[in-house]
Formats: C-alpha cells, structure tokens, sequence
C-alpha cells in the first residue's frame, strides 16, 4: 500500500477503518477501507466476494461510488484487503445535519434537493436495472436470493455528496457489515429503522425494488423538513410513527396487509395531510412523495418512472 | 403504406405483464436481462485458449474435469448456477494462465468453491473442497490458488452465465402453458 499516503482516519467502524489517502502518483484523493479478514480457514468471505464483485458491476455509474479498485496484501502473515475508493467530503447525514444545527441554520435550497433527489432516483434506477436491490440481489427466477440479507440500508449516512459540485452517490452498499460479522449477529446490531418499508417491517418474505423506493421516499422527505419523517426507535414504533401520518393501512389499500406475519391489530388512524409534513415542498414535490410513500408495494412508483415525474420538469437534465 | 395483406398480426404474451408479481421484478425484467446482454460481451473466455495457450492440458481433460464438478455439484446439492459460473471462471483463468497438469483439478474446485460462496447460503468449506479431490491438495494450496483466481478475475463474479438466460428463455417458452413445468421453472 505503498502507492497511497494516509492523509487521516475518516471513520472507524466494526468492519475496520476508514482513511483519507491520497494516490502518491497521481495526487488523487481516494478513501481506503482497511478489512481485516477473517481468512485463516475460509478464505475470503462469502459476503465480501459479493459486496465487490456487486460493487464492480455497478461502479460504471456516475450516482454510484467508485471502486477503483481491490488490494490483496499479506502483513505479519495476516491477510488484509483494501477497498480504494474515490473520494468525497461528506455523506448526506452531516450534509443536512449543518443545515440545521450550527452557527447558519437554513434550509436546504429546493433546487439542490431536486438535483440530489434526482441523481438517487438514478443510481437507485441503476441498480435496479442490472438486478441489484440494495444490499442483496434481485430475484429472477424462482431461487430467492433475498436469503443473504434482508437489512435494507439506503440512508443518509450512505449517500456520499461533494458539496462544491453538488454531487450526490450512493456509497456503502453494506460492505460495512457485511465484512464484519456473519448474518446472526445482525439482529443483535442497531441498525436504523426510519428508511425501512412498511412490508419489511411487517415481515413480508417477498418484497422487492419496492423497499428501496419508501426509503428514498423517506430520504426526500428528510432533505425537505431537516429531520427524519418517521423516527421510530423499534420495530413497532417505527409502523405507528408511518401509521400516525399515511393512516392505518386497510385491506382496501393493501391487498394482503392483515396476513402479512407481523400484522397485528393496530389502532385506526386516519391518514393526515401529508403536505403539511414537508411545509415547503410545493404540489408536484408532494405529489411524488405521495407516490413513493403508497402502501401497497404494487403501487409505489419506481425509480425509472420518478425520473419523469413532472417535479424534475424544472430541472436541467442536461449535467446528468 | 399499407402493411402488405399476406401479414397477419402476431399474437405475443408479454411475460413482464404481471406488474404486481414483485418477485418477478417485471417492471424491470427487460432492462436487466439488456444488461446482462451487455455484460455477457463484455468479458468473455477466449474460444482457442486450449490451442494458444495451454501446452499440458487438452480439451478432453477439462471434459473430465467438468463431469467431476458436476458430480460434485449433485453430491452437495449445491443450486445449479454454481457449475455454470464456476465453469466460467475457469474458462477465464485458462484464457490468461498456461496451468500444468496437476493444478488443473485444484483450479477446478477453487473456481467451484468461489462461486458457491457467491451464489449460496452455505458456501462450500475450504476443507470440503479438499476432501473431495482426495486430499490431493492441502487447505493453503487452496486459499492460495483462490486470491490467485480472484485477482486474476479482478472481483468481477456478478456476471451472466447461459443458466442465468436459461431462466429467462424458459419463462417465455412456457407463458403459454396453462401449468407451467414446475420442474422446468426449478432448472
């Protein structure tokens, strides 16, 4: 790893560590993920095999974090692999969390949150389009893959943006656990619930590109109003903090709701407007999040389609 | 600018109509195997590799080698897609890697053991691997010939495989079918 010169640790998690490096050849900034493996028995790890190789299909995307590229090096007769990625100053977490707390509180301007919302729809289409849901694999035929990894995990933590282009990736697409722990140790993780569906959080087995279009729902929302739209701290909070403002779904909404296995009586609540969640988004804005936020998976709009919702009609496409 | 008489209009059933099947993923069903397509070309292994490349292999032995993979892959009852893509990994290696005799079963297994950790939820156990070629090769023998694979392959494993269009041809075949074949969607 001679190639890069360590700038300093940008982030620390279970999975290893994170620096700022920069590529002694060419000057370019990159971040590297150190992962210690777990390689003594088993060699590389199945969910890491997947992560990069996902990874590297899905890299030739412009809304999609680069990979550039995958070290093997043995130190002291320990394995370690390095991810080298490229470079961007902040995710979308910080990014909105200086909008609302510091010495300059203000909104987000709308024409910024169009331009980011825009460029997730894209990635998020790309990747739907080469058979990847977030963190797992589509099914296409009758064999569910869905088994590796239920845990959906697009959030504002995972987007990457470049602040001076206006830049906005989707980065993370789970390496971080993934490298860490196997599966059964995840439930005993805190993972963030406020992006996850309702089906998921009802225990649907078959759910699909669905999910990742609530939690992009949820993130738009979130750019809107600076703080989470459904702030849930558990599971059931988190189905009546969506209940207490879509209204308590119904058989008539959902077709299949009550039999989904985690479906309990819950009470009846009516929908509220949900306008006056996102104050100052304007109708074609609420319009699309309406669309994102619908129930019955069936009905939510994908991303393909939300590219051409009449909400991006102001916006120059031309720089995508 | 009449269409000429003698046509008449096709009759098509779009398989992609089932909008409400998630699991089929419909609305996205045409893009991703376009996609595929797309990656199907772009890195493929070379046709004459066995007539360039390798002096001490022939073809008849990578048939021998594929029958015991498939073998292997029944004994396991590891999922098809398996032996397809761990067929192609080694296709790939021998495209870029003269391999003498005696490592071409240790490449066949560890091409099998990688694509079963990318496609299963019990991969294949290192030591498994090992007893199946008769101990012929030991656990480091593997390890190491799998960082070998996969840097040569550079990680690129998500790629399409003749079982992966399979699937696909085989939905369109049956959308006719009043009952489809369970044993044909199950391949």
């Amino acid at each position: 790893m001679e190639k890069y010169e360590k700038l300093e640790k940008v982030g620390e998690g279970t999975y290893g560590k994170v620096y700022k490096a920069k590529d002694k050849a060419t000057g370019q900034l990159v971040a590297l993920k150190k992962t210690r493996l777990e390689m003594d028995e088993e060699g590389i790890p199945p969910t890491a095999l997947r992560e990069i190789s996902l990874l590297q299909m899905l890299s030739n995307s412009l809304y999609i974090v680069r990979l550039l590229c995958v070290e093997q090096i043995d130190k002291n007769g320990k394995p370690l692999l390095y991810l080298v990625f490229e470079y961007l100053d902040t995710d979308l977490k910080k990014f909105v969390d200086s909008h609302r707390k510091g010495p300059n509180p203000r909104p987000l301007p709308p024409s910024l949150i169009q331009s980011f919302l825009y460029q997730l729809c894209k990635g998020v289409a790309h990747c739907h389009s080469h058979g990847v849901l977030h963190r797992s694999i589509l099914v296409t035929g009758p064999l569910c893959f869905l088994q590796w990894d239920r845990l959906v995990d697009l959030k504002p933590q995972n987007l990457l943006v470049d602040k001076e282009k206006g830049i906005l990736k989707i980065a993370d697409l789970g390496l971080g656990r993934a490298f860490t722990v196997p599966i059964k140790s995840y439930t005993h993780e805190i993972v963030t619930l406020w992006y996850r569906a309702p089906e998921v959080l009802l225990g649907s087995t078959h759910y699909s590109t669905a999910v990742d279009m609530w939690s992009v729902g949820c993130i738009f929302a979130e750019m809107v109003r600076r703080q989470a739209l459904f702030p849930g701290d558990s599971e059931f909070q988190q189905l009546l903090h969506i209940f207490r403002l879509l209204g308590t779904p119904t058989e008539k909404q959902w077709p299949g709701v009550s039999s989904l296995r985690d479906w309990h009586v819950y009470p009846k609540w009516e929908p509220q407007n949900l306008a006056s969640a996102v104050p100052a988004l304007g109708p074609d804005g609420v319009d699309l999040l309406t669309k994102m936020l619908q129930y019955d998976p069936a009905d939510r709009i994908s991303a393909k389609a939300a590219l051409d919702h009449p909400y991006f009609d102001s916006l120059d496409k031309s720089q995508f | 600018d009449a269409a000429p008489s003698t046509s008449t209009k096709l009759d098509f059933i779009n398989i992609d109509s089932d909008q409400k099947d998630q699991q089929q993923c419909s609305q996205y069903a045409l893009e991703i195997y376009n996609n595929f397509r797309v990656a199907e070309l772009i890195k493929r292994p070379q046709s004459n590799f066995m007539e360039t490349l390798q002096r001490d292999i022939t073809q008849s032995m990578r048939g021998i080698l594929v029958d015991w993979l498939v073998e292997v892959s029944e004994e396991y009852k590891l999922v098809p897609d398996i032996l397809y893509l761990a067929v192609h990994f080694i296709d790939l290696f021998l495209s870029q890697n003269y391999v003498e005799r005696p490592k071409l079963q240790l490449l066949g297994i560890t091409c099998m053991l990688i694509a079963s950790k990318y496609e299963e939820i019990r991969p294949l156990h290192v030591e498994e691997c090992c007893f199946i070629s008769d101990n012929t090769y030991t656990k480091s023998e593997v390890l190491a010939m799998e960082s070998l694979v996969l840097k040569l392959l550079g990680f690129q494993l998500s790629v399409p495989t003749a079982k992966t269009f399979l699937r696909r041809f085989l939905r369109a075949a049956q959308a006719s079918y009043k009952n489809p074949s369970l044993e044909l969607e199950c391949l």
